[in-house]
Order: C-alpha cells, then structure tokens, then sequence
C-alpha cells in the first residue's frame, strides 16, 4: 500500500437524510441527530435533495409547489422567508416531480426534487444545517418526506475558514388576482454586503385544477411578468410571458451577477386570471459571512 | 472558502454600490468564479465563460493541423440475448495515427418496440481495457458509467419503424490519454434479462492531442448488483462484498460519482422507472473499509441516489484509499401491491473515478 495512503482517508462522501411527516397547516422539523455528522468532524454540504410523499388517486401533484422550507445555520439564515421547495433547484428531469403510483393498493404520489448550493456549505463540528417544513391546506392529506444533505468531509488538516459562503434565497410568491408586485419584502439584499445572484427560478401553480405547473404556460392564461434592479433599470423590459423569462426547460434563469447591499429586484405580474393562479420567484444566490 | 476569492473585489462591489457607479479600470482585478471581459460592474450581468486559448505546438509535425481536433469514433454489433460479443476495435482507434484524449463515451441501444425498452442500460454489460489497464472491474450496466442528464430523454419510440433507442452518455472525469495506435476495447454482454437481440452501438467523443500528458487519468468503475429481491410482498436484505465496489488499485481512487437504478421485472414487464414506490421500498446504508458511514441511517434508495439524475455527485476531492472498498447494506421493506405480482427486483450500483498514473 502506498506510504500516502493516511491522507486520503480524510476526505471521504457524505450523506445525511432524516425522514418527517408534515400535516396540512401545519409545520414540521426533521431530526436534527440524523442531519449531523456523527464523528464530531466538520463536513461541506454541497446538495440537498427532498422527496415527498402523499396518498393520492389520481392527482399528479407537484408537492414542492406545496411544501415550503426555511434552512439555518446557527444564526445564518439560508432563506430570508420560508421558500417552496420547487424554487430552489432547476427544474432538471419534471417527470420525477410528478410521479403517481397506482398500482399500490394505497396510490401514491410522489415529487423529487434537487438544490445544488451554489456554493459548498462549510458545517463546523457538531454543528448542524437545521431544516424546518411548513404547509398549508391543500387536501391532501397526511405528507410524509425525506431530506437529505449530500457533501463529504473536510480534512483535519484544514483549518476552519474565517469567512463563510452562505447560500441566500429570497422569494416572492403572488396571492391577489389580476396585478401584484414586490417589494423591499422579497427579492431584496437584507445585508450589507453583496450576494453574488445565481439566478431566479420561477413558476406558476394552477390550484383549482390540483395542476402544479412546472412550466407557467397555462391555457388561457395572459400572465405577463415586468422587472427591474434597484435604480430602475429594465431586466425584462416588455410584458413577457412567465415561460419566457423562466425557460420550460429548466424553469430558471441563471444570471450570474453581483446584488449590491440592500439591492432589490421589483417584479410586477400582470394578468393573473384568478386568485386560484400563483406566481413563484425566487431570487438564488450567496453571500460572504465573517466568522 | 472565499465567494469572491479576494478582499478587493468584494471592496470593489461595495464601493460600486455606493456611488452608483462602475468600478474603476484595474488590471489587478481579480479572476472571478464565473470570469467575464472588462472590468467588474455590479449593474452589468456577467459574461459566458471564455473559451480556453489555444495552445500553438512548437512541433513543426503539427503545424498545419489543429492542435486540438474533434474525433468520433464509434463501432456497433448485434447482441443476442445471454451472448457476449465484440465490436471492431479498429473502429475505434483514431483514424489519423495521432494520440488523441478521449472525453466522453456514448452508448446506444435500439431493438424492437415490443421490447422493454427502459429495461435496456441494464440488461447490455460492458467492460472497458486499453492493453493492460481494466478500467472495469466487471462488465458494467451502460446506465451505471454516466448520471441521468436528462432522464426524459433516454427512451425513444420511433413508431414509424417501430424501433425504439436508448441512449446513455458518460463524460469522463478527466480527459483520458490514448497513445496513437491504442484503444480502449469493449466488450459486451447481454444479460439476458429480457430475450430481444439488441443492437449496441458504442461512440467516443475526443480530441486529437500533441503534447504527451505528464500525469494520465485513467477512469475506474466497479459495480454491485443486489439479489433479485421479491419486488412486493417479502422483505429482504443483502450486503455487497469486499470485491464489488473496490479499488484493487495501488493508486487512490478519485471518485466521480455513484450511481443507482432499480430494475424491475413486474407482471411481466421489465422496467425501470415505475413501479416508482418499489424504489422508494429499498434502503441502502453505506459504510466504508473503516467501518465509516457514508449513509449513517437506512435512507430511501432514491434519497441516495437522486431521483432526478440517479447519481450521487462526488467529484469534489472525496477519494478511496487504495486496496479499499465501500460496502452497502441493503434492506427491501414489503410494500401492499394492488395487482398480481411479479418475479424480481435489483438494485444496480456503480461507483466511478478515476486513478492517476505517471506513465503509462
């Protein structure tokens, strides 16, 4: 075996996953003694994944259209208001959000879903990336899910880093019919540092038909979507369709650019049919924290 | 760990915030995660990334060609079920004499429409040498190498001809050096899982090179594969081996990914994506040959292996000692089943890197 060989056993996969059971109205934390690492060492989170579960015949729902989540590290918060947890990620493969099973003899529906950070989490010793699951009335029923934190160990032989990359995201999500817009509320930089924005994810729920749309094209529907930065600059200048800005394909828009400290993004959504039709944006991105 | 790799850049932003203008001309400016041209301007979304200069070679040989040209080889065969067989390793050495670095490999499998079609990366095995190197440590589902880059994709019907094709690609962790008149030969064999005759076509995308490497990647995929469980009814457990996903090798494993497919044969029909809460069904617990967990509890197949890309992304500096192993504990939970029943369920998973040598 070759002389090396101690080195590599520091830096070794990990995966953290603790099951929990959310019912409607209401709010549930997973186990915080299955989300960290047993053997007292720090580890870097680099992908959380969510699958949820309810009993259903028939509906195909998109449950992260329904299931909101709100992270924390210590007193670094990851959201700034509890996000659904379709927003998080792109949209990479739909057809694993909107699974249903009938051949069980309870039919089930299932929904998968996939955030890779934008940057890697660094989890100090014993410290934990504590998740916290909220719902509202939806029919539904009893949901049972699974979250998961995948990332791998820090070697001991790397000290414990003085600024820390925290992921940040903000969302925005409409709940009036015809015209509403955000404000310093939602997609807004808190800090007073800048967040280096990833990119917005964005979709549309059709809730009276219990059709979460992954893709906000509705038929019928007329939503068109207007935004600008903090001085009033256009990012998307003409009345566009949410499929537009937020591609069909992965239901985001990557950006890549810098947010000032107490920037904001104002979108105005125009068109909304009915108070049954939801806008959802969120606003992905990281910031630098000091130790 | 550093978002914005230096103090400056971040004092840049801020002072850009402040005066509501753009940062000042710097040619000290630090590179950024994402580089774009010019000068740092919060206002400004940032650019694409720049393609990588090229290189021209001092060696005269080349100096009329492209120092960094395109290939695709690629080479096919018919399987018949429960057979093995060859495609022409000629096809698939580079065509020009030249060492080329091989980047990406392709799989394609097609039969008829009456088949299972989602059963197919599962059923065609493939092992993969170059000379004396295995890069297998067994013959490998073609689904295992690569993760689900679009998972929607994989399957399509051609009703017109009643064909369907399947297709899987792998992108190597690193670029794989080739010496000219060498190649890496695949053989496969067809499970015989369904009794289809498949056609299989392997490509290789890559890239014609001059230079000789000073450090050669060489890939490594080893593989388990579960006991066909009872898919619905029993309850089952099974635990991999010291010789299923190893690193026999005297070098470190860099580890690219792990990837997880389930395969069921159910009321006849063989597949892979539904039954969905069969999957859900098998737990997998993960430990290493210290005894370390990679999966502490028993987490839902589809928890470890996202149900999005059917991998676990590892390619972040997580390495495997050499001469070591991963083993995998798996428990199959009964499940209430509303129809007839069926014969089997797998679990398939793979464990990809990569080894660094310094000659070949």
């Amino acid at each position: 075996m070759p002389n090396n060989s101690e080195s590599f056993q520091s830096v070794s996969p990990v995966l953290l996953s603790s099951p929990f059971t959310l019912l409607e109205n209401n709010s549930a934390i997973p186990n915080s003694g299955f989300m960290s690492y047993p053997f007292r060492k720090a580890i870097v989170i680099e992908e959380i994944r969510w699958s949820l579960q309810v009993t259903s015949s028939g509906a195909q729902p998109n449950l992260g259209a329904l299931v909101y989540t709100k992270l924390s590290l210590g007193r670094h918060f990851l959201m700034r208001d509890k996000v659904p947890i379709w927003l998080l990620g792109t949209a990479m493969a739909v057809s694993q959000e909107e699974i249903s099973d009938n051949t069980l003899t309870t039919p089930t529906a299932y929904s998968h879903y996939r955030w890779r950070l934008p940057e890697p989490l660094y989890v100090a010793a014993g410290q934990v990336l504590s998740s916290t699951f909220f719902r509202g009335v939806d029919g539904f029923g009893t949901m049972t899910g699974e979250v998961t934190y995948v990332g791998r160990t820090v070697a001991p032989n790397q000290p414990v880093p003085k600024v820390l990359a925290v992921p940040y995201v903000a969302p925005f999500i409409t709940n009036q019919t015809s015209y509403q817009q955000s404000n310093e509320a939602h997609l807004f930089n808190p800090f007073d540092i800048p967040i280096r924005i990833q990119r917005l994810t964005g979709r549309v729920t059709v809730t009276s038909a219990w059709l979460y749309s992954p893709t906000p094209v509705v038929p019928g529907s007329a939503i068109t979507i207007l935004m600008n930065d903090s001085w009033g600059g256009k990012m998307v200048n003409n009345n566009t369709g949410p499929s537009d800005v937020f591609d069909t394909v992965r239901a985001a828009w990557t950006v890549d650019t810098i947010m000032p400290p107490k920037g904001v993004y104002e979108i105005k959504v125009w068109n909304i049919p009915s108070i049954a039709y939801s806008v959802h944006v969120a606003m992905i991105g990281v910031r630098e924290e000091r130790l | 760990m550093s978002v914005f790799s230096r103090r400056k850049f971040l004092s840049a932003a801020l002072a850009a915030a402040a005066c509501g203008r753009t940062a000042p001309e710097d040619s000290e400016m630090p590179t950024r995660i994402f580089p774009g041209p010019g000068p740092f301007d919060p206002r400004q979304p940032q650019q694409v990334i720049l393609p990588r200069p090229v290189i021209q070679p001092k060696n005269p040989i080349y100096t009329r060609q492209s120092p960094a040209s395109p290939v695709h080889l690629s080479s096919s065969l018919v399987l018949r079920s429960g057979s093995s067989g060859n495609v022409s390793s000629a096809a698939l050495k580079n065509p020009m004499g030249q060492d080329m670095e091989l980047l990406e490999v392709k799989f394609e499998v097609s039969g008829d429409l009456s088949g299972t079609s989602a059963a197919y990366g599962g059923t065609v095995l493939c092992s993969l040498e170059m000379g004396n190197y295995k890069l297998t440590n067994t013959s490998i589902p073609v689904w295992g190498f690569g993760r689900a880059e679009n998972l929607d994709g994989e399957v399509k019907t051609d009703t017109t001809d009643t064909k369907v094709w399947v297709a899987y690609s792998w992108r190597l962790p690193r670029p794989m050096f080739i010496p000219a008149g060498a190649a890496v030969v695949p053989n496969f064999t067809h499970a015989g899982l369904i009794p289809d005759d498949l056609n299989v076509r392997i490509g290789y995308s890559a890239r014609t090179v001059n230079v000789k490497p000073k450090t050669f990647y060489l890939p490594w995929i080893s593989q388990y594969v579960t006991k066909a469980f009872n898919p619905i009814s029993a309850a089952g457990v099974d635990v991999s081996t010291e010789l299923d996903l190893v690193n026999p090798n005297n070098e470190a494993l860099h580890l690219q990914r792990m990837t997880g497919r389930v395969l069921y044969t159910l009321d006849g029909a063989t597949n892979e994506v539904l039954p969905f809460s069969l999957a859900q069904s098998i737990y997998l617990r993960i430990t290493d040959s210290y005894g370390r967990p990679l999966v502490r509890n028993f987490t839902p197949f589809r928890s470890v292996f996202g149900a999005l890309t059917r991998s676990w992304e590892m390619d972040n500096g997580a390495m495997l000692d050499p001469q070591s192993y991963y083993l995998v504990n798996v428990r199959k939970d009964a499940v209430a089943y509303s129809s007839g029943g069926g014969a089997a369920a797998q679990a398939f998973i793979s464990m990809v890197g990569w080894r660094e040598m310094r000659s070949l």
